[in-house]
């Protein structure tokens, strides 16, 4: 559990320039773990997968997405239940994952992440001769 | 004018009335509840997606935030006014050894049900499925469109 640890308060000067002054929510995620590395899957309904940005810095990751807001002013919303907005979250990262070796996926507005831990946190069976 | 005798508690018999109705106009609206009367089909479901719903001079347009559905598993249906959409978004392979640490999606069976206005085009109605969004797009008949009529002074 304290491998990744989700960061709530974001400081405004890690954010892309362009999503600077807008607002922004944090996607839902689960997180999970096997023996071999950590995943994270997001969900980032309505991005598109040039509009995903993923920031390593020092020991924090950053999902940034952004969300093509509708042009037409014309419409006039009778029920809205979606908060408007960009993503935007950060995870602590623990010593154990491999930095370098960062996978993600983007499909059907869900944000894979598989976060290999290092070889020498995994857990392996020493041989007795 | 005739004299009513003062009954407290009717105020009282008014107000739980009032509060009934209101909460099942909303579940109502909301596709939280079935009309009573079909209730030959219960629906039984695990999550509601969340929509917003648009409205411009010539359609109605319906956005359902669907991350991760698969395309095939979305049905939408209409009938007498009412647009259906029900569906299950797949829990990802559960593998063996593996530990949960955060889990905040919902997974399992959805469905929303929205009544509509009976002046729309029921047979143009269209959807389209994008970056895990639903946008069902329903055009309004001729009748519903505002018009503009001159009108002239003498």
């Amino acid at each position: 559990m304290n491998e990744i640890k989700s960061k709530e308060t974001v400081e405004k000067k890690s954010l892309i320039d362009e999503i600077q002054n807008q607002p922004y929510k944090a996607p839902l995620v689960n997180i999970t773990e096997d023996e071999n590395s950590f995943f994270i899957i997001a969900d980032l309904p309505g991005v598109r997968k040039d509009n995903v940005e993923l920031k390593i810095e020092e020991n924090s990751l950053s999902i940034i997405g952004k969300v093509d807001f509708d042009k037409n002013a014309k419409s006039k919303f009778i029920l809205r239940e979606k908060r408007t907005g960009n993503y935007l979250r950060s995870f602590k990262l623990g010593d154990s994952i491999d930095q370098e070796k960062i996978e993600a996926t983007l499909e059907n507005g869900q944000l894979l992440l598989m976060l290999p831990k290092k070889e020498s946190v995994k857990p392996r069976s020493i041989e007795i001769n | 004018m005739t004299l009513v005798k003062c009954n407290p508690r009717r105020e009282l018999f008014n107000f739980d009335r009032e509060f009934n109705r209101f909460f099942r106009d909303f579940n109502r609206n909301f596709g939280m509840l079935r009309n009573e009367d079909d209730s030959s089909e219960v629906v039984e479901f695990n999550w509601s997606p969340l929509s917003d719903i648009l409205e411009n001079d010539d359609n109605f347009q319906i956005k359902l935030d669907l991350p991760g559905v698969d395309k095939k598993d979305v049905k939408i249906s209409y009938s007498e006014g009412k647009i259906e959409i029900r569906g299950e978004r797949k829990n990802e392979s559960k593998v063996e050894g593996e530990k949960y640490h955060r889990v905040e999606r919902s997974h399992g069976k959805f469905f929303r049900s929205f009544n509509l206005p009976s002046e729309v085009k029921e047979d143009k109605i269209k959807a389209d499925f994008k970056n895990g969004q639903l946008n069902v797009v329903i055009p309004k008949s001729e009748k519903a469109k505002p018009r503009m009529i001159d009108v002239k002074v003498n």
